[in-house]
């Protein structure tokens, strides 16, 4: 169970760093040329905790 | 692994999906997509990308048999539609997200987490059937 949390714990943290790179650093620009299919940032950071969520999964 | 028995799998586990696809969010989610139309394609659009659309349903049948015959090699409906449900768990989780980023409504994104859901367990289980002979003549 205790390496089950910990590699838990460490997949979430790659997961997110990495969605946070690659969908939030990289793509930025790209998802930029559809602003009418996302939700605003300030939208967003209301929801936010669904992503945190989100990537538990 | 048998390749003919995968074969009959990964085709049952398509035509599954694509069927409960058709049925789930083509039809009983209908309305609740028609409440953003905004995000989604219009219908002649959407024709052009049916190819997609299919390759798609291939791809996640295709991954599925393979996740079973790989991880589950006794077969059976009961393991195989555990490892579907795991799978559809992770597709829970890019919904979640995908709700956080996109103005979907809750029902789009409680009835596409109870369908993953749905659709996974039973192509998993109809996989593990179908599989489960497999096993027995190779072990």
């Amino acid at each position: 169970m205790k390496r089950f949390i910990l590699a838990f714990i460490t997949a979430y943290i790659f997961l997110f760093l990495w969605g946070w790179l690659l969908n939030g650093v990289l793509l930025k620009d790209v998802y930029a040329q559809t602003p009418n299919l996302w939700r605003t940032q300030s939208e967003m950071l209301g929801f936010f905790h669904w992503i945190l969520i989100g990537q538990d999964s | 692994m048998n390749w003919k028995k995968f074969f009959f799998a990964f085709i049952a586990a398509f035509g599954f999906i694509f069927l409960f696809g058709f049925l789930w969010y083509g039809k009983l989610m209908h309305g609740a997509y028609q409440e953003v139309p905004a995000l989604w394609r219009t219908e002649a659009d959407f024709g052009n990308h049916f190819s997609t659309l299919v390759f798609g349903h291939i791809v996640m049948a295709f991954f599925l048999t393979l996740a079973c015959a790989r991880f589950v090699p006794a077969g059976g409906a009961g393991a195989c539609a555990t490892l579907g449900i795991l799978a559809a768990l992770i597709y829970a989780g890019a919904d979640l997200i995908t709700f956080a980023v996109q103005p979907l409504t809750t029902k789009i994104l409680c009835g596409g987490i109870a369908g993953d859901l749905i659709q996974f367990a039973m192509a998993g289980a109809i996989i593990g059937v179908l599989y489960k002979s497999d096993s027995r003549t190779t072990a």
